[in-house]
């Protein structure tokens, strides 16, 4: 689920930096330092949106660094347990398959696989297959997983998701 | 005078108690006294056979009255006669023949047919007393003795097999027969019935007996019997159909014309009470309730259900002190056992020692009715005798069971053992599995014994329920995330997958791979914990020592008790900790890709071949980071390969390099990279060539080769190394200022924070020391560049003094085919030759022929041009060239120096190619030429009569030659010059690197084969390039070279004679490190330059009071002034500036000594004659004829660079 929140981040800043562009720079450290992170209370910072204030700098006593709190707005993805999301399969293997929600890492789990969808390590590229062959999910394909765990590290989250409900499964070809 | 009863299965235990009011039971009872009987005895003694009457009595007077009932049959029981009424122990499933008779016990007695009952008790009764009767009379004719003895004789048989022999099994078998019905029992009809209308029937039923029951035809059947799951039938007691006939008149759901007669033999079945078993699975672990197996752990090997009874598998206890057969005696006979046996695996041998007869059973053997296979009894219990539930047996009782680890892994993955505590911790999400609330979801709020009270999560229901443990499962839902709180996987965590039934399987948060767990042994676990990581002092991913051959592994998993690790053949093993001989640390190893890149602990690589190739084109090549490299191994973790956690083992060959190097590693890559291949080996030597002379100079001692190694390291991986090590002093040259060791001086090689290990230069050992008790000598300025420079200067000097040759020794095997080859041709050289061989590579050719000619002359011969102009040298140098042939000839001798190359063929070889080339070359000239430089030398010879001069002067004679002209001169120069000197120094070092840089690698092998064969081609071709720098810097070296004669180590001479003009040149040897190096450590080159006589100027150890010294930055004034020094203190001296009479404190650094003149008194303040002092009697050259004031005798000849001028003659 995406939110748009508000956020604080300090900058630390080395002197060299003091001049006209300062404020840039800020800016520019701060994308640079918020985006594509993840933390695990927030989840994935997408992209900052606006910056609101960029308070005082505090010198710091005996480098010279100064840090700057700065309050800004960012885009954030967090996955929730039973979100049905979207994704991108990267790898599929007897234990399950692998994909990206963006930059979210989910795996699928064999068990959470319909029955009825099974491995064939045969094929040009490994896939999951109904006997019929109707549904065929490999790598790269699109698909629809709902989320049934995640695991929430300091700096990095990782799910769980399943296909054994209604409507989840490869997405129709568009 | 019937019964009915729906359920009979509910019910019976109620029956049983109520039994004996029934006259058909009586009769029955009485067939059964007999054997009864035992049951009797084992309970208290009887008092006499009358209680017998009495109970018969008791009987009809308590009917109805329970309590007393079962009083009396507490009485029964303990009657000696053994006339009891059995069944008070009878268990459900045992009695099952009773049942027929019970049913109507529950009814109120009355409601039987008078003239049945009476019918059945007269039956009874008279059945009784004409048996009693015949007892009687028995009795009648004995005497009080005879009947004593007939009852003793009578029981004691009995009693043996009390013990513990199978009482069970032999009893229940007794009973039983005991209780099946037999032709004088009422019958059992099968009456058809409307399909579900069974118990409504015998409703009915019940009731017409009811209202029958005082009329003129009561019911004359026993009972109605429903069956519980049998549909269209029920079971009628009677002893006529027509009595059937008569019941069921008038119920249409029954059919009158289907009556038909259950055989007796079939009686029994259709009554069984089947209990509820536990589930008795094949395989699970149970324990016994009873006999002299009780609370043993048994294996279920069979279970029959029909029969209920168990075939157990377990330990035998079987009394081995017992004699048998016979062996059997009187004392036997009595032996009681007091205790029982202790649970041991059936021994053969030791039953037939005791007498035992053995019988085998297809792979059964039999011992006393019991059956064994492979030690184990198998053997039939009842179910009721066996706990299944709650049975958790330790490690040590499991293993004892199998026949192999692998079972008991199995076995203990699908053993049901359930913990007899309660499993449940407040908190825990629960679910009922049994009960009217089966289903109900809550959570645990309080645990008491085995009760649990718990919040269902329901909202209607708002209050805590109280449950048995033993009702309550653990509930969890896919996408939990929970801990493994017992069993294999014990103290992993990860998120549960699916739930099956009892077990889940839990992805892991380690490794990514699926565990299947029982839920109970599951918890909840919100902290996210990584699982085990370490077990001990392990942890995920060490790398251990497996065995003393080397074999290492990758702790892939903990677990419990156990690691797996997988080893350098790519298997995996399971071991235990203990099994471990040791961690490993080589987190500094290098190792080449397939393209010769370095590749060391955190590079990414890709798997480009071998075994763990990806597996189909379309794939991608998996991409892992380096955990380890360890020899020829190369351990890789990729995230995204599920097996073996994702820890590959490979061959350094079958991976590539992904991406750039870190910057640490630019020396080397640059080198590769660089398109000049001479240019890496100058680096190498450039940057090494201090370090060589350092490795060589500690070699000197020690034996060349630790220092090599030791000194690569420093260079190579120096600026590599970790974290929390000290890189910028490692390898300097440090002299402890405090404590015991005080005064010593030594190299850094290792350095924390606080503390550094010293290698101290006059004793042979490395100590620990305090980095406030220390204070680094190398030069400042240098030591980044320089830090092997300044080594090497006092690298170089040891050496020098203990004995060049031993440093030859160890250069020798890298130039080792050039020592030997100066050796030859240096004969005076001796010592010092193999040194400069080392050294010299490039020299070589230089030192070899100064060697030759009296060493030192050709030295100087090459020197002296170096001195002149470099075209001079050139020139004198070219001659050497002309030699070529000569050379050739000197590759002759090569072949020994080939060798030599080979060794060090990696490191050397490049370095040798470059300054090899050059140096060598005309080293090499020399040797061949070194005849005709020697020649030449001879002249020059007498000059550099100091041996040390030679091998200088070959250095730098070598590298003059090819060097010369070329410009590059200066830097070039002083790098060849180095570069050999590197050579020798690195040689050692470059094995080290060779792992390390992959550069080398190529180049090196490339010479060492041609080296190998025949140094000479290798050599030619290198030359240019190294010829050129070497020579160049030779040449400029040269002169200092000349000034190093002096001093021991020609690095140091290089150096010292920095301070001179020397030292610029020798400077220029960083230059020539630029060139190559450029961005490493030669960057700092043209200020290295400088600082390096500086380094050691400017540390000031040299300052003492009456030096005479310039002032070289200070106030205007005073620069360039002489002083002289008044005292030295902690980085400020004291001089006194005699031109303007004035007093001044000044740095240390701000000072350079000054050059004595003949008649002057002198001090030598560096090299090997460092702190020797006296009056210049004589300049010879650039040396300075000392004469020591103490000692007349003691004639020093020192490179007067080295020499500091003194006031007076203190």
């Amino acid at each position: 689920m995406f939110f748009h929140l508000s956020l604080d981040h300090e900058v630390c800043l080395h002197p060299k930096y003091f001049g006209p562009n300062l404020n840039e720079t800020i800016k520019m450290k701060l994308f640079n330092e918020v985006e594509g992170t993840c933390t695990g209370k927030y989840g994935f910072v997408i992209a900052v949106t606006t910056i609101d204030t960029i308070g005082h700098g505090l010198i710091q006593p005996g480098r010279g660094f100064v840090i700057y709190p700065v309050r800004y707005k960012a885009i954030v993805f967090r996955p929730f347990k039973g979100q049905v999301v979207d994704g991108v399969v990267t790898q599929v293997n007897k234990v399950g398959i692998f994909c990206d929600i963006g930059p979210l890492s989910c795996f699928i789990s064999r068990h959470c696989i319909p029955p009825d969808m099974e491995f064939d390590p045969n094929s040009e590229k490994p896939c999951y297959k109904t006997n019929d062959e109707a549904t065929i999910i490999r790598n790269d394909d699109e698909i629809r997983v709902k989320l049934i765990g995640t695991r929430v590290d300091a700096n990095d989250i990782f799910a769980i998701g399943t296909l054994m409900d209604d409507y989840l499964g490869l997405c129709p070809a568009e | 005078m019937s019964s009915d009863e729906s359920d009979v299965a509910s019910n019976k235990e109620e029956d049983t108690t109520l039994s004996d009011d029934d006259g058909s039971d009586v009769e029955i009872r009485s067939s059964k006294k007999d054997r009864k009987r035992k049951i009797a005895s084992d309970s208290e003694k009887s008092d006499s056979e009358n209680d017998d009457d009495d109970d018969e009595d008791d009987e009809d007077e308590d009917e109805n009255m329970t309590n007393k009932k079962s009083k009396n049959k507490k009485r029964k029981k303990k009657a000696p006669s053994g006339r009891d009424f059995l069944a008070w122990d009878v268990e459900v499933d045992d009695e099952d023949e009773d049942d027929d008779n019970d049913y109507d016990d529950e009814d109120d007695p009355r409601m039987n047919a008078m003239n049945e009952r009476e019918e059945a008790e007269r039956a009874m009764k008279e059945m009784e007393m004409s048996q009693r009767n015949r007892d009687r009379y028995k009795f009648q004719n004995m005497s009080e003795d005879e009947v004593q003895k007939y009852f003793e004789n009578k029981y004691k048989a009995d009693k043996n097999d009390g013990d513990y022999d199978d009482e069970d099994s032999a009893m229940d078998d007794i009973s039983k027969n005991s209780h099946l019905p037999s032709t004088k029992d009422p019958n059992l009809w099968i009456v058809r019935c409307r399909m579900g209308e069974e118990k409504l029937v015998a409703m009915h039923l019940m009731r017409k007996c009811l209202a029958v029951e005082h009329t003129n035809e009561p019911f004359q059947i026993k009972s109605v019997v429903v069956k519980e799951g049998l549909k269209g039938m029920i079971y009628i007691e009677a002893f006529k159909q027509s009595h059937v006939m008569s019941a069921i008149d008038g119920f249409s759901a029954l059919n009158q014309f289907q009556i038909t007669m259950v055989p007796i033999k079939d009686m029994v079945d259709v009554l069984r009470v089947v209990k509820d078993i536990p589930q008795l699975k094949l395989g699970s672990y149970v324990r016994l309730k009873r006999t002299m197996y009780k609370d043993d752990l048994a294996v279920v090997d069979l279970v029959d259900i029909a029969q209920n009874r168990v075939n157990l598998k377990l330990i035998p206890r079987v009394d081995y002190q017992r004699r048998r057969g016979a062996m059997r005696t009187d004392a036997d006979k009595t032996y009681k056992l007091k205790r029982r046996p202790m649970p041991k695996l059936f021994d053969q041998d030791a039953i037939k020692e005791v007498g035992g007869e053995i019988v085998t059973d297809g792979d059964f053997i039999m011992f006393e009715g019991n059956h064994y296979r492979r030690g184990f009894l198998y053997k039939y219990f009842p179910i009721n005798a066996v706990q299944a539930d709650g049975v958790k047996a330790t490690l040590g009782e499991l293993e004892k069971f199998q026949e192999s680890s692998d079972d008991l892994k199995r076995e203990l993955e699908t053993t049901s053992m359930k913990d007899t505590e309660n499993p449940f911790v407040p908190g825990d999400i629960v679910e009922v599995k049994a009960g009217e609330l089966v289903n109900l979801r809550g959570k645990v709020m309080a645990i008491d014994g085995t009760k649990v009270v718990m919040m269902p999560d329901q909202e209607d229901l708002k209050e805590a329920i109280t449950l048995n443990a033993s009702e309550l499962r653990k509930y969890f839902k896919e996408g939990d995330h929970a801990k493994v709180i017992s069993g294999r996987y014990e103290g992993q965590t990860g998120l549960i997958v699916r739930v099956k039934d009892s077990t889940a399987i839990v992805l892991a948060d380690l490794g990514m791979e699926e565990l299947q767990v029982r839920v109970r042994d599951l918890q909840l676990c919100a902290d996210v914990t990584t699982g085990v990581d370490s077990l001990g002092q392990f942890q995920f991913h060490d790398l251990v020592q497996l065995d003393h051959t080397g074999n290492v592994g990758v702790i892939i998993r903990l677990e419990k008790e156990n690691l797996e690790v997988l080893n350098m053949h790519g298997i995996v093993n399971r071991i235990k900790p203990q099994a471990i001989i040791a961690k490993k640390d080589v987190r500094f190893a290098k190792v080449l890709d397939s393209q010769n890149n370095s590749i060391e602990a955190k590079d990414l690589v890709k798997v480009i071949s071998g075994l763990n190739i990806k597996e189909r084109e379309s794939d991608e090549d998996p991409v892992g980071e380096v955990l380890y490299a360890f020899r020829g191994t190369v351990f890789i973790y990729a995230r995204k390969i599920a097996k073996n956690g994702g820890v590959m083992v490979c061959r350094p060959k079958q991976l590539l390099l992904q991406g750039a190097k870190k910057t640490n590693n630019t020396p080397m890559v640059s080198r590769m990279a660089s398109p000049n291949p001479m240019a890496s080996p100058r680096h190498s030597s450039g940057g090494m060539t201090p370090s060589s002379h350092d490795g060589m100079s500690s070699r000197g001692s020690t034996g060349g080769q630790t220092p090599r190694q030791n000194q690569p390291r420093h260079f190579g991986t120096a600026n590599q190394q970790k974290v929390r090590r000290d890189l910028t002093i490692i390898g300097k040259n440090v002299r402890i200022t405090k404590g015991p060791m005080k005064g010593y001086f030594g190299i850094v090689r290792d350095a924390t924070e606080d503390t550094v290990r010293v290698e101290l230069h006059a004793q042979c050992r490395t100590v620990s020391v305090d980095r406030a008790r220390m204070m680094v000598v190398g030069d400042t300025g240098i030591t980044s560049s320089g830090s092997g420079t300044s080594f090497y200067n006092t690298a170089k000097t040891p050496m020098r003094d203990s004995s060049k040759t031993p440093m030859y020794g160890s250069k020798t095997p890298m130039y080792g085919a050039q020592t030997p080859m100066y050796g030859a041709m240096t004969p005076h050289a001796g010592d010092r030759t193999p040194h400069y061989g080392a050294m010299t590579p490039a020299y070589g050719g230089g030192r070899t022929p100064a060697y030759g000619d009296g060493s030192r002359t050709p030295a100087y011969g090459s020197k002296t041009p170096a001195y002149g102009d470099l075209d001079e040298h050139s020139s004198a140098r070219t001659p050497a060239y002309g030699n070529d042939n000569g050379r050739t000839p000197a590759y002759g001798h090569d072949s020994g120096r080939t060798p030599a190359y080979g060794n060090s063929e990696n490191g050397r070889t490049p370095a040798y190619g470059a300054s090899t080339d050059s140096g060598r070359t005309p080293a090499y000239d020399h040797d061949s030429g070194r005849t005709p430089g020697y020649e030449s030398l001879p002249s020059r010879t007498p000059n550099y009569d100091s041996g040390k001069t030679p091998s200088y002067t070959n250095d730098f004679d070598t590298p003059t030659s090819p060097t010369y002209d070329p410009e590059p001169h200066e830097p070039y120069n002083n790098a060849p010059a180095r570069t050999p000197a590197f050579d020798s120094g690195r040689t050692p070092g470059y094995e080290t690197y060779d792992s390390g840089s992959p550069t080398y690698d190529p180049e090196p092998t490339g010479e060492t084969e041609d080296i190998g064969d025949t140094s000479s081609p290798t050599y030619d071709s290198p030359p240019h390039s190294y010829s050129v720098p070497t020579p160049g810097a030779m040449i400029n070296p040269a002169t200092p070279g000349a000034y190093h004669v002096d001093t021991p180590g020609p690095f140091v001479a290089p150096m010292t004679p920095g301070t001179g003009g020397a030292y610029d040149q020798y400077v220029a040897p960083s230059p020539y490190m630029g060139g190559g190096f450029e961005a490493n450590n030669f960057n700092n080159a043209g200020g290295a330059i400088e600082s390096i006589p500086e380094h050691f100027l400017v540390q000031g150890h040299w300052i003492m009071s009456n030096l005479y010294v310039v002032i070289k930055e200070h106030d205007p004034r005073y620069n360039d002034r002489e002083a002289i020094v008044q005292n030295a203190n902690d980085g400020k001296v004291d001089i006194y500036i005699p031109d303007l009479k004035c007093n001044l404190e000044v740095d240390f650094d701000q000072l350079s000594p000054t050059r004595p003149q003949p008649g002057d008194f002198a001090r030598v303040i560096f090299g090997h004659d460092g702190g020797h002092s006296g009056q210049v009697v004589s300049m010879d050259g650039v040396d300075a004829l000392i004469r020591s004031q103490s000692d007349i005798s003691d004639m020093r000849s020192c490179n007067i660079g080295l020499c500091c001028k003194m006031h007076g003659g203190a």
